[in-house]
């Protein structure tokens, strides 16, 4: 008889370790089959459930009327405070502290006016009859005199282009000289 | 209020730069960017001394055509080049002063301008620039041998590449 009585109380306190589980909906199939089946037959357990029942709706239809009224952004905002701010990379902060600036707008129109008067004085420069820079298109040649060179339909003194490839040619046979600028370079075994 | 201000400074700065990059950059009068390219003297102070002769090619692999009109040169092309076809779209003769400018407009928005200088050991030296826009393509200083021919080639035109024969004569010879 005692034997028993221990029993059924080691089954109720394994049952009553469970019923937190079960109302979080965290207990497995069969352990909520074994509680259920226990409080047909234990009338303590089956009151104790019952009680809990009756809490977990109470507190349920607590919260939930005053869900909406509170202030989750406040609530986040007092939280992510206090988490360890994750290390960005240099790019991210700069745009992160650039947006955030209350001068934005006024930075964005001074760099976009910079932007377009160095572009200006790019092309002026470019343009302009300053002597250009000898850069990999300007060729210079030799200006040779004497018999030598006095067949030859032209002499090409100076050429500057922007063409990244300059063939010349002079072709005696045809009194012709050949510019040939190109993009892409002329092909094999043309000339 | 001190934000605002800087935003319609920024924005005029913008516009106004704006503006001059476009007067800067868009398609001019060809005589304007001859002038800013090539200063030279009032032309028609002085005689003109020399023929400039320019003519504008295309040479394509469109098929086999010769222009007729290219009949004294074809041979030339033909032996220069690669292409299988040739078409004479403009030729044109202007005759200038030393040191004046011979200007041609070409097809497709370019323009070709040589600039006689001189006469020496039988050869007319001469500058010529291949202009596009605003900008010279090509910019050459050369000295061509009497009856010679310069041929410039290689910018892209329409379906094929651009050949220009270029000569000059002495007007009292």
């Amino acid at each position: 008889m005692a034997d028993v009585i221990q029993r059924n109380q080691s089954a109720c306190d394994a049952i009553r370790d469970s019923l937190q589980l079960l109302f979080d909906g965290e207990l497995p199939q069969e352990k909520i089959e074994t509680v259920v089946s226990h409080s047909a037959d234990c009338e303590r357990c089956a009151e104790e459930i019952a009680a809990l029942d009756r809490l977990h709706l109470l507190i349920k239809g607590v919260v939930e009327a005053h869900a909406d009224k509170v202030d989750d952004r406040a609530l986040w905002r007092c939280i992510e405070a206090r988490l360890p701010r994750p290390r960005a990379g240099w790019w991210v902060r700069l745009r992160d502290g650039w947006l955030q600036s209350r001068w934005e707008p006024a930075f964005a129109g001074s760099l976009a006016a910079l932007a377009v008067v160095m572009l200006v004085v790019g092309l002026s420069w470019r343009g302009s009859d300053a002597p250009a820079p000898a850069g990999h298109s300007a060729v210079q040649l030799a200006a040779h005199g004497g018999g030598g060179m006095s067949g030859i339909p032209a002499e090409i003194m100076q050429i500057e282009t922007d063409y990244p490839v300059v063939t010349v040619l002079n072709d005696e046979t045809h009194s012709a000289a050949v510019i040939w600028v190109s993009d892409e370079g002329f092909g094999e075994g043309q000339w | 209020m001190v934000r605002r201000a800087w935003a319609i400074v920024g924005s005029v700065l913008a516009l106004g730069t704006c503006g001059a990059a476009w007067a800067q950059t868009a398609a001019r009068n060809p005589a304007d960017i001859v002038r800013q390219l090539a200063p030279g003297f009032d032309t028609q102070q002085f005689p003109p001394a020399v023929e400039v002769r320019v003519g504008c090619v295309v040479g394509s692999n469109a098929g086999p055509y010769m222009d007729p009109q290219l009949a004294l040169i074809g041979q030339q092309l033909r032996s220069l080049f690669p292409y299988r076809s040739y078409r004479l779209l403009k030729e044109e003769a202007q005759q200038v002063p030393w040191g004046g400018r011979a200007g041609f407009e070409l097809p497709g928005g370019r323009y070709v301008l040589v600039i006689p200088r001189g006469f020496r050991e039988g050869r007319i030296t001469m500058k010529v620039m291949l202009i596009e826009g605003a900008r010279p393509l090509v910019d050459t200083s050369l000295a061509l041998r009497r009856q010679a021919r310069l041929l410039m080639a290689g910018p892209r035109q329409e379906n094929g590449v651009l050949i220009l024969t270029i000569g000059a004569e002495k007007l009292d010879d």
